[in-house]
């Protein structure tokens, strides 16, 4: 091989090649690198030949610079575009995102709620047993989401043709199954899950911890003390109540959640909720305050007020639910 | 306005690109004096796009390369496959029908 003066001194244009062979995949760099330098020199003498004033370093960087930035060039060698997780994989990666990340929730709730089972009734604070959740759930939910995004990351690499074209249509779909444009029966998973969360820790909280549930302070020994602000006699009257209706939401919830949307049946369900939470209100209202009475009358009085102010207020919003969720159910038909 | 008619160019040019390629490809031919050879009939295409490109197609199968030793430089050399001539004649006919559609297409609009 006939080797001039001018190719040893082509440090530039080995530092170019060697750029874009880095982005190459390695079965495919070596032959590639050699093609480039080939054709760059081919390029650098055909240029040597009209420009014969030209400095070499002037030539290479010219030549160089037509062939394009190595990021570009080497992108361009790849077969197809390379994502993270592809358009074909990426309905299927948000469906799982969506159920991974509802049932992340309801193990942890499940598991504190069980874990605060377990604790020495002294021990317990539930305002920081909720907090705890609340970053639990965050850690747990993006690691969850991580390992998700991982496999996905790893099915878009290895994926046949023949199994993306069965993921894309999986479902074969009918124009006359499609729900109607404004469809108010469409649920919308991720809130219901929450709302059931919620029901159980309601459940759980007035049912097992009520004597925890007040006014929470520091002793000077270190441990958490708690008032305890509801009064037995208003718990006692209520809870059966309360224990009804959250059960009652639990269950439709649950049915709804798994039909996944809502339908005559259930709509009337909820209706029928609806109008025993506001006999439920209706009775809170004439009965006892939640909480132990003040010594101080004054305090009492205003709580009371307030409270009762805050009840009609929920009834009314209940009746106005329980009209329009009626209203629509009448028009549907 | 501008930015919009060139990228419609670049759209339409691009169709065009790879049969232009593979046109020229019924002898053997390196990629340098291939991009010479284009650009003298017309087709001006950045080298950092036909090298690739010549690399993709031969992943494909429409042509087939292979290294030459005996000059002064070694060079990798590229031709068009079995299955590439085949190819090739599908591809010319199809644009020798859209070039007709298109004249009527374009004709009545006028």
């Amino acid at each position: 091989m006939n080797e001039t003066r001018q190719e040893r001194k082509l440090d530039l244009v080995e530092r170019y090649i060697h750029e874009i062979g880095r982005r190459l995949p390695p079965k495919q760099r070596a032959d590639v690198e050699a093609e480039l330098r080939s054709l760059i020199m081919d390029a650098l003498e055909a240029r040597s030949a009209e420009a014969a004033d030209e400095t070499p370093e002037a030539a290479q960087v010219a030549v160089l610079q037509e062939l394009g930035a190595p990021a570009e060039v080497a992108r361009r060698y790849a077969a197809a575009p390379r994502y993270l997780i592809g358009p074909r994989v990426y309905d299927a990666y948000r469906r799982v995102t969506g159920i991974v990340l509802g049932a992340v929730a309801l193990g942890l709730t499940i598991s504190t709620v069980v874990s605060l089972w377990e604790t020495a009734p002294e021990s317990i604070n539930i305002l920081a047993a909720l907090g705890e959740l609340i970053v639990q759930y965050i850690g747990a939910a993006a690691s969850a989401l991580g390992f998700t995004t991982f496999i996905f990351a790893i099915l878009e690499r290895t994926l046949s043709e023949k199994a993306l074209a069965d993921l894309q249509d999986e479902e074969e779909w009918d124009p006359r199954k499609l729900p109607p444009v404004e469809d108010p029966n469409r649920i919308q998973p991720a809130s219901m899950i929450v709302s059931i969360c919620f029901t159980i820790l309601a459940l759980l909280l007035f049912n097992l911890f009520a004597d925890r549930l007040g006014i929470i302070y520091t002793q000077t020994e270190g441990g958490w003390k708690v008032i305890p602000m509801l009064s037995p006699t208003a718990l006692k009257t209520f809870l059966p109540l309360w224990n009804l209706s959250w059960v009652l939401t639990l269950a439709l919830d649950a049915a709804v959640l798994q039909q996944r949307r809502w339908n005559t049946t259930t709509r009337l369900l909820e209706l029928g909720l609806k109008g025993f939470t506001l006999y439920i209100l209706v009775r809170m209202l004439s009965g006892p305050v939640l909480w132990k009475p003040f010594e101080m009358e004054a305090i009492e009085q205003v709580l009371t007020q307030v409270y009762r102010w805050a009840l009609i207020f929920g009834i009314i919003g209940t009746l106005v639910e329980i009209a329009q969720s009626g209203y629509r159910l009448i028009r549907q038909r | 306005m501008e930015e919009i008619i060139q990228n419609l160019i670049l759209e339409l040019r691009r169709g065009t690109l790879i049969l232009s390629v593979l046109s020229q490809l019924r002898e053997r031919q390196y990629g340098y004096a291939l991009k010479e050879r284009l650009a003298e009939q017309g087709v001006d295409i950045d080298q950092g796009t036909l090298y690739p490109l010549l690399r993709r197609l031969e992943k494909q199968g429409l042509l087939d390369s292979e290294w030459d030793v005996s000059e002064a430089r070694p060079r990798r050399y590229y031709v068009l496959s079995e299955q590439g001539r085949e190819v090739l004649t599908v591809m010319i006919a199809e644009w020798q029908q859209l070039v007709s559609v298109m004249e009527q297409v374009l004709a009545a609009d006028k």
